[in-house]
């Protein structure tokens, strides 16, 4: 048995060092915004946020994080967020930012991107 | 004898309580207790801002050691007279859709708050709400101004069922008695503010509903940001409130009345000060209130 966190941080590890080269730079200032944008604005804002801008990163972080957390893809994790009970979405949104917190940990570690880097917003 | 009195913290700007550093989303988070994983202020930063404020005091001054200890080469003299507790969340504001914020708080949240209330003899204002943990209600008094529509209460992007209840309108007075003994009008504001919501709603939102700032560092060149020179920082939003003890514990080397202990307490709490960090950048000043029902311990 592993713990939650030894459980994330393992998924999150494989999923980024597969990440090819050009992808990592945008892909990890978004791991350090996310968890901030969640904590300002609320899970659903923060997800139909990043669904909006539809750039790559964005899909590929969620699309990770769906895996991580045990969701089909993306789109079921998108649903669930904006279909789940209000104890389900508080649930929902403990898990999502602690898992968020080894994407960061690793964009941080891995790909050395500090936040500060210029990004289309 | 050991006497007592319930300290009331009123924050009228954030509250930075910090940890040094954290590793999670925040990287530099308030103070949490372990086990609950509510916000505090510990009484060591408590006691510290007191013991300034004394060393400033016309009548205070000549009594520093006696009441908060002697300076550390000299601390195993003897003990303070005056032991402060940590100071505990009872009040979180949390952005409404109506009513512009409301004050939340918890059953666990009141029921510690009654069980200090009771240790320093004073009465409960009324029952705990018997509010489940899990419950998607939210309990205020009759006279809310939370319903954005009827019978919804929405903080943050949670929808709660409202459930007007006179046992809130009890705490409501006597909170706002306690805090705002000067002002009919805030006393007002709290009562239509007042929301009391299931433990797993309040801790949810003791989480993710404090105030988290992006700061930076710039570049004196440049005017723009210095690498890696971008942090955030978390607080408990102003309007936040807390509570704790303040008892005077009689020590024979230190000798002071409680009353004198107390008078000087209430005379060093009459303006706000400041508490926590990031002092420089307006955080932590704070109105403290001693609080009715003094008894003996």
């Amino acid at each position: 048995m592993q713990t939650r966190d030894q459980r994330y941080a393992r998924r999150a590890y494989e999923q980024m060092t597969a990440l090819p080269e050009g992808d990592r730079a945008r892909y990890g200032a978004l791991a350090l915004k996310l968890p901030v944008l969640i904590r300002t604005a609320g899970l659903a804002q923060a997800v139909a946020f990043v669904e909006a801008r539809g750039k790559r990163e964005g899909e590929l972080l969620l699309e990770h994080l769906a895996q991580t957390l045990g969701f089909s893809g993306r789109s079921h994790l998108g649903a669930t967020v904006r279909e789940a009970p209000v104890m389900v979405y508080l649930s929902l949104t403990r898990r999502t930012l602690a898992a968020l917190v080894w994407y960061k940990r690793f964009a941080q570690s891995l790909f050395k991107v500090s936040g500060t880097e210029e990004t289309d917003g | 004898m050991n006497f007592s009195r319930l300290l009331l913290m009123h924050a009228l700007s954030p509250l930075h309580a910090g940890t040094g550093q954290g590793v999670g989303v925040i990287d530099l988070p308030i103070a949490r207790e372990k086990a609950t994983g509510l916000p505090y202020v510990p009484g060591s930063s408590v006691k510290g801002v007191l013991r300034e404020a004394c060393m400033a005091d016309d009548k205070g001054r000549h009594h520093v050691s006696q009441v908060f200890g002697p300076e550390s080469e000299q601390a195993s003299d003897h003990a303070g007279t005056l032991h402060i507790s940590d100071q505990r969340l009872l009040l979180l504001p949390v952005r409404s859709f109506a009513g512009t914020f409301a004050w939340t708080t918890s059953p666990y949240g009141l029921a510690r708050f009654a069980r200090d209330l009771t240790a320093v003899g004073g009465a409960l204002p009324g029952f705990i709400p018997s509010l489940p943990a899990n419950s998607d209600q939210a309990w205020t008094t009759e006279a809310t101004k939370l319903c954005a529509q009827e019978k919804t209460v929405i903080l943050e992007d949670l929808d709660l069922v409202a459930q007007p209840q006179a046992a809130v309108n009890a705490w409501a007075d006597w909170l706002g008695r306690a805090l705002f003994p000067e002002s009919a009008d805030w006393q007002a504001w709290l009562r239509e503010r007042l929301c009391v919501v299931g433990d797993d709603v309040f801790n949810f939102l003791a989480e993710t509903a404090t105030e988290t700032t992006a700061r930076i560092r710039l570049d004196d060149e440049t005017k723009t940001v210095a690498e890696g020179a971008l942090w955030y920082e978390e607080a408990l939003p102003a309007e936040s409130v807390l509570y704790g003890l303040a008892v005077a514990v009689p020590v024979k080397k230190a000798e002071l009345e409680a009353d004198f202990i107390f008078t000087l307490l209430a005379r060093l709490l009459e303006k706000p000060l400041q508490f926590g960090g990031k002092a420089s950048v307006g955080r932590g000043l704070c109105q403290v209130r001693v609080a009715d029902g003094g008894a003996t311990l």
